[in-house]
């Protein structure tokens, strides 16, 4: 599966991506902000996208809304990987649009875990 | 100072000097009123009296002609008394009464005397009769000038009174209730939130006075909740970055330990494991420990806003039992849940019990001999519900328990080497339950065992339907 992630600290970035290859298996394209995460997203086809919430330019919040409201992208099933993990903040991060949300520190496996489920429904539900 | 107890008695002392006065001249005028009545009276009698007297001298003159001593004796007394009405009736001079007319007869009566002749007595009470409308009209004319006098009195004094009447009420409406009023207005907008009033120009009376104080006040409690606020503000960034500069390295250092210990990176020497293990199990107490320390600061700052439901009390329970199977199985300890009626529900955020339930049965769990139980149950009462859980551990002195929900009063538990605990579990347990209204307590014999309880102020129970039979 191609999975785009945007993540700003390079550390993080790649953990992220070494897990989702290594242990998911995925194609991964990492990119370091919002604004560029929304450029690739329009330029190329992705199964899922992972958002850091705190970036540069454009933040995970903004960059998932304009995602929803971009038809081309809005199917994209969008995974919140964020340092906010207050009830509220998932709660909005849900209402943009989210179809998960991993709150860090995040264990790798689980992370790819999660990721697995939310393509398992999508596939399900495309037929449909 | 005390300018409106000044001035408000200064109008009182104006409205006492006004009606003395007026009080003083009424009465003059009532008793000058009344004397002249009685002048009048008396001139009337005299009148009268030489009427009589005259009819009678004609009959008397009809039998006994000049030198009747009887007579004589009569017109003697007669004299007397005309002579001392009359002085009575100079009395009548001080009202101001033109009495010439008086004059002039009281001429003729001594001519009168002096002849001793009774035809010059006749012609003088023929005089007088006539005379008696000239000196009663002059009199007639005081008592209306008196009355008019009095009017003027009445009514001077009427103005005056609704003219002190008139500015007491508007001193009193702008002096006094106009400034309370703008007073009050200002301690119920400060009252609502509105922290930064007018600046206002009071006077220098007691109610400016209390104006600038309530003024000065409002300024130093306007500054302190500014403070208050920015307090806050720092409180709510330094949670955010905190938050936020912690959790970022952790996620690395974790993320990085948990890729390496999975083996997808290259294989690993069993001494390179252990050391990674430890690692990994050190972060992860840390991020416990970064997490607890956060909901801490945020129950501490009121940051924490409760997301409150009512949810099934043993639906909770069971959760947090699964939440910590794990931890049995680890320690070889049972958890057992009974008499927790099905029906019964708290009003409460769940996330957050079940935060406290995992506290409180975790600690159990740890502090319990191997094969023992710990067990949880329910009391409910008329005010709420107590939530128990009991342990056969090594209990707590009486002496340890004051401080057992202070920050990191953690003991070291028979499995410290396995789990250790971040120090912060019972404290924040403690934040969670009285935020919900409820208190946290322990009972506790050492060598026997502890229960720690809790309670919940919002229960209700439900009544139990097939439907929710079923799916219990």
């Amino acid at each position: 599966m191609k999975i785009l992630l945007a993540e700003d600290d390079p550390s993080i970035q790649k953990i992220a991506r070494l897990a989702l290859e290594r242990i998911g298996g995925h194609t991964v394209t990492v990119c370091d902000n919002g604004d560029e995460a929304f450029n690739l997203a329009k330029g190329a086809r992705f199964d899922l996208i992972v958002l850091d919430g705190m970036m540069p330019v454009m933040d995970g919040l903004e960059t998932c809304q304009a995602l929803k409201s971009h038809p081309p992208t809005s199917t994209i099933p969008i995974v919140f990987l964020t340092a906010k993990g207050q009830q509220s903040d998932i709660q909005e991060g849900l209402r943009a649009g989210a179809a998960g949300y991993i709150v860090k520190p995040f264990d790798p496996a689980k992370l790819c875990q999660e990721i697995e489920s939310i393509l398992e429904n999508q596939r399900l539900q495309v037929p449909a | 100072m005390n300018t409106i107890q000044k001035q408000l008695s200064g109008l009182l002392w104006v409205l006492f000097i006004v009606t003395v006065v007026n009080s003083g001249l009424f009465f003059k005028t009532h008793r000058d009123l009344q004397e002249s009545y009685e002048e009048v009276m008396r001139v009337e009698k005299i009148i009268s009296t030489l009427v009589d007297l005259q009819e009678s001298f004609f009959e008397e003159s009809k039998f006994q002609r000049h030198g009747s001593s009887s007579y004589k004796k009569l017109l003697n007394e007669v004299r007397q008394d005309i002579r001392r009405d009359f002085k009575d009736l100079k009395v009548l001079m001080k009202l101001k009464v033109s009495l010439d007319a008086l004059d002039e007869i009281e001429r003729q009566w001594s001519r009168a005397q002096q002849m001793n002749d009774p035809t010059q007595l006749l012609i003088y009470t023929r005089s007088l009769i006539s005379n008696k409308q000239r000196i009663l009209k002059p009199l007639g004319e005081k008592v209306q000038e008196f009355t008019k006098v009095t009017n003027v009195y009445m009514v001077i004094y009427l103005v005056i009174f609704a003219l002190v009447v008139f500015t007491t009420t508007l001193y009193l409406k702008n002096r006094i209730f106009a400034p309370l009023n703008r007073l009050n207005e200002r301690m119920r907008l400060f009252e609502a939130g509105e922290h930064t009033l007018d600046p206002v120009q009071a006077r220098s009376d007691e109610i400016g006075v209390l104006e600038r104080q309530f003024h000065q006040l409002a300024d130093r409690v306007a500054h302190t909740v500014e403070d208050l606020k920015e307090i806050d503000r720092v409180k709510t960034d330094f949670i955010s970055i905190v938050s936020h500069e912690l959790r970022t390295p952790m996620t690395s250092v974790k993320g990085s330990l948990s890729l390496l210990l999975s083996g997808t990176v290259g294989k690993l020497d069993d001494d390179t494991r252990d050391l990674l293990e430890i690692a990994e199990k050190e972060s992860d107490r840390l991020i416990r420990l970064i997490n607890d320390i956060l909901d801490l600061t945020k129950m501490e700052a009121k940051k924490m806003p409760l997301n409150k439901r009512w949810v099934s009390l043993f639906d909770s329970i069971k959760n947090a039992t699964q939440g910590v199977a794990g931890l049995c199985d680890m320690l070889h300890v049972k958890v057992t849940v009974t008499d927790i009626p099905s029906s019964l529900e708290i009003y409460v955020d769940t996330d957050r019990i079940q935060q406290v339930l995992t506290n409180l049965l975790s600690n159990a769990i740890k502090f319990s001999p191997k094969g023992s139980s710990v067990e949880v149950f329910a009391e409910p009462t008329d005010s709420g519900a107590w939530i128990r859980i009991s342990d056969k551990g090594p209990g707590i002195r009486a002496e340890d328990k004051s401080h057992l929900f202070q920050k990191f009063s953690s003991k070291d538990t028979p499995q410290s080497k396995v789990i250790r605990g971040t120090g912060l579990g019972l404290a924040i347990s403690k934040a969670i339950v009285e935020q919900h209204g409820g208190r946290i307590e322990v009972e506790s014999v050492p060598g026997s065992g502890s229960v720690f309880s809790f309670f919940i102020p919002d229960t209700r129970f439900i009544a139990i339907t097939q439907a929710t039979k079923e799916a219990a």
